[in-house]
């Protein structure tokens, strides 16, 4: 999949190249992010749908020893403020990035802002079966059966298991069809809908 | 007194403001250590008692309950950043009187027809606890982390922190207490892995899951109930022996309120001493006839606690399903808080994890502990290591949309500091003004969560209706409170904006409640410098007594008597209230060991430079 990759400007303290948008791992200055910068600058990692864990992790923790407004305390408030907001940049692009729905919608978001917006009709088969499947849950609730709750909840587990694997397979990122991609995050909303009001009702 | 050496600008301590106690701590060469005054006890009841136009805090407040119940005040805790209509079943509680402010979503208490927020309660005892640190201490006092539950919102927060204005103190940061606690442990074992807290105080319980890994501690989730604690499990058996009373005399207690307090203080011992003990009884005589009598089991108490018990543990289960754990996951799990004392809280907690809980720390002083550990570490005092805490905002945060749907902007367990930004307009033509509704909570609409403020954007450039594109961010740092800047986007402008804090004060009331309370600064200031000049006092004398010591000192006789009457005049100015007086006797003092040091140092000198066979002595 082909993404917007602006280089990172070089650290205007040191001149090297600072290996995220949010600080520079050399010298330690916090860098005033300039607009565009996505996730994956920030945390210095390479673009796509696939995610080095234990890379997210180590560079993740990294950052957070610069960033974190409680290594700035002693700072004047302009320098305070920018480790406050970075900070909070870094921990909402390792939220992202970290979880892998949240991630492809991303990825997704980035290749073409506008497509789960526009692909937000689904498949009527799929709507007939969200809707049985809510009906019963919303039943089941009704009557405070629980063993039928639980049935209910695993059945949607399982189709959000097998369309998390659908996003997970990277052949779909290959040639990235926005439809597809669009319309398998869409299902995986109404599933976690569905779920929760499972187990609220449990 | 310590001899702790004073880090510039004086020290950096640890304070768990609780519901019950509070007490301070203070990192020292060999970890942290609990601060108290040699005769004391660490932990200071958090009740503040007037009385003749002016007030006294911990034990001698506590003490006053009974005699003065409605001029005492206690588990202020469980009123900071609440509002009136919120708060009923403290009302009923809780013997002092309790008002609404004028705009109605204030609580205020009133004694003796003044009003005080809870804001300015709390600072009294933030004040006793400070002054407590700097006795024991030797040194002032400016800085502190304060620690508050893991599920206090943005409003409880923010009372804290303006507690801590009002008592003149900084607060480095506001740190949860289960974190506090996980700080306090993992320096100790140097633990890695995924530990649960579980904090059960006295008028709050909260359970924190926390993954540690190379000093770092980050939160994953927190769950817990801001209303439930060992002051629940009180009333409980308070209750039971108010029925007895009335059973067994027919008298009706509850409308006295000295009795009540006499029957709380009776029902918290009972429950203390039934967690060594089976059976615990009392008796109440009221003078009229033969005394009531009440018997109480453990196995009737845990009956009774039970329902709130199942409460705890449905939180702890809350928290794991938030984190993707499951109970077989955790690694440690660590008793927090006095209420975890009992031992049916310990063994339901070896039931649901599978393993026995860490008692080591004690309960009641493990927040501060911790407190202490975080300040020194923001302090950037040496021997602080890269220990890192990562917390998380405790319920979702977000706006009123459409027909009084709630639209979380920043979800629960979401790692502080935490952003969202979200794009405004306008709906009517040339308005130059657009009103925000922040809100906290779980629930779908927003009547069902808790209001944070109103947020009033102003001075937008006049355009047509839909046009501006008003950027507004809010941004929760890492103590948990929320501030929101906006800016409209065609212009650049920065949109300036009034908060109306729902159920707290205004930067505006904050600082005329310090201004209000300028005596009292000055009394502080003059408190901090007696503790000074004692110090300094004491030092003088100390010094100067070793110096009396040493056999080699030519003192004349004269001159002996003389400091030791010094001596005595100083300790005992250093006993009174009267800083200024004992300043400058310290100075007079210090000027004439001085002299009286040069002298005699010069006469040893002399004695041994004539001494037969010195080098340089001269020739007979």
């Amino acid at each position: 999949m082909v993404l917007p990759s602006a280089p990172i400007p070089a650290c205007p303290a040191c001149g090297r190249p600072p290996g995220s948008t949010l600080a520079c791992l050399h010298c330690g200055r916090l860098i005033e992010e300039a607009p565009g910068a996505t996730h994956f600058q920030r945390l210095g990692l390479p673009a796509g749908e696939r995610i080095d864990r234990a890379a997210l992790e180590a560079a993740y923790l990294k950052l957070s020893r610069r960033l974190h407004p409680d290594f700035h305390g002693g700072a004047d408030e302009d320098a305070r403020a920018l480790a406050l907001r970075n900070s909070a940049l870094l921990n909402e692009a390792y939220a992202v990035l970290s979880d892998d729905e949240q991630r492809a919608e991303y990825l997704l978001g980035l290749h073409d802002p506008q497509a789960l917006e526009r692909w937000k009709n689904l498949p009527p088969d799929f709507l007939m079966q969200a809707m049985e499947t809510s009906e019963a849950v919303e039943g089941a609730a009704r009557n405070g059966d629980r063993p039928a709750l639980a049935r209910l909840a695993a059945g949607v587990r399982r189709d959000i298991d097998e369309r998390m694997q659908r996003l997970a397979d990277a052949r779909s990122w290959q040639r990235p069809d926005a439809r597809a991609l669009a319309t398998l995050l869409h299902e995986l909303r109404v599933f976690r809908r569905i779920l929760r009001d499972a187990e609220k009702a449990a | 007194m310590s001899a702790t050496p004073a880090p510039a600008g004086g020290a950096v301590i640890g304070i768990d403001l609780g519901t019950t106690n509070s007490l301070a701590a203070v990192m020292g060469k060999d970890g942290p250590r609990v601060l108290f005054e040699a005769d004391g006890d660490p932990l200071i009841p958090s009740v503040v008692s007037f009385q003749d136009g002016g007030h006294v805090v911990g034990r001698k407040a506590r003490a006053m309950a009974i005699l003065n119940p409605r001029r005492t005040v206690y588990s202020i805790k469980r009123l900071m950043g609440r509002g009136y209509e919120e708060i009923s079943a403290e009302r009923e509680m809780l013997p002092y009187r309790i008002v609404p402010s004028d705009q109605a979503k204030l609580v205020l208490v009133e004694i003796d027809g003044r009003r005080y927020t809870p804001q300015e309660i709390s600072a009294l005892i933030l004040r006793q606890v400070r002054e407590t640190a700097e006795r024991a201490l030797g040194v002032p006092v400016e800085k502190a982390v304060i620690t508050v539950p893991a599920y206090f919102d943005d409003s409880q927060r923010q009372a804290t922190r303006d507690a801590a204005k009002i008592a003149g103190l900084q607060a480095l940061r506001i740190v949860n207490e289960p974190t506090a606690a996980a700080l306090a442990y993992g320096l100790d074992t140097r633990n890695e892995g995924t530990i649960v807290v579980y904090d059960l105080g006295g008028g709050t319980f909260d359970v924190s899951v926390l993954k540690i890994t190379q000093g770092v501690f980050k939160v994953v989730a927190t769950n817990g109930d801001t209303h439930l604690g060992g002051d629940d499990f009180d009333q409980k058996i308070m209750a039971r022996i108010l029925d007895t009373v009335a059973q067994q005399t027919g008298t009706n207690l509850r409308v006295h309120p000295q009795a009540l307090q006499q029957i709380r203080l009776s029902a918290e011992a009972m429950k203390i001493e039934l967690s060594s003990g089976e059976s615990s009884a009392m008796e109440i005589d009221l003078g009229t006839g033969a005394p009531a009598r009440f018997r109480l089991t453990r196995a009737e108490l845990e009956a009774m606690i039970r329902p709130d018990l199942e409460r705890t543990l449905a939180c702890c289960r809350a928290a794991l399903a938030d984190a993707g754990l499951r109970a077989a996951d955790v690694n440690e799990v660590v008793c927090v808080g006095g209420s975890t004392r009992i031992p049916r809280v310990r063994a339901l907690l070896e039931q649901e994890f599978g393993r026995k809980p860490h008692t080591e720390l004690d309960p009641d002083r493990v927040v501060a502990l911790g407190a202490a550990i975080q300040a020194n570490q923001l302090a950037g005092n040496d021997g602080a290591g890269d220990l890192l805490l990562l917390d998380v905002i405790p319920l979702s945060l977000g706006i009123e949309t459409m027909g009084g749907a709630f639209a979380k902007l920043i979800m629960r367990n979401s790692t502080v500091p935490a952003q969202a930004t979200e794009m405004f307009s306008t709906s009517v033509d040339n308005q130059t003004g657009i009103e925000i509704n922040v809100f906290q909570g779980e629930r779908e609409l927003v009547r069902d969560c808790r209001e944070l403020g109103r947020f009033k954007l102003r001075g937008l450039p006049a355009m047509p209706a839909g046009l501006p594109r008003v950027e507004v961010t809010f941004l929760v740092d890492a103590d948990g409170v929320l501030t929101v800047t906006a800016r409209e986007q065609r212009s650049g402008q920065q949109a300036s904006i009034d908060v109306v804090p729902s159920h707290g004060l205004t930067r505006d009331q904050v600082k005329g409640i310090i201004r209000d309370s300028i005596v009292n600064a000055r009394q502080d200031f003059a408190a901090r410098d007696l503790v000074e000049a004692r110090n300094k006092a004491q030092n003088l004398v100390q010094g100067t007594r070793r110096v009396l010591a040493m056999p080699e000192m030519p003192f004349t006789p004269g001159q002996r008597r003389e400091l030791e009457a010094d001596i005595a005049r100083l300790e005992q100015l250093a006993r009174g209230e009267d800083a200024a007086a004992l300043k400058a006797a310290a100075e007079d003092f210090g000027h004439k060991t001085q002299a009286l040091a040069d002298e005699v140092i010069g006469a040893a000198i002399k004695a041994e430079l004539n001494r037969p066979g010195a080098p340089g002595a001269p020739a007979s």
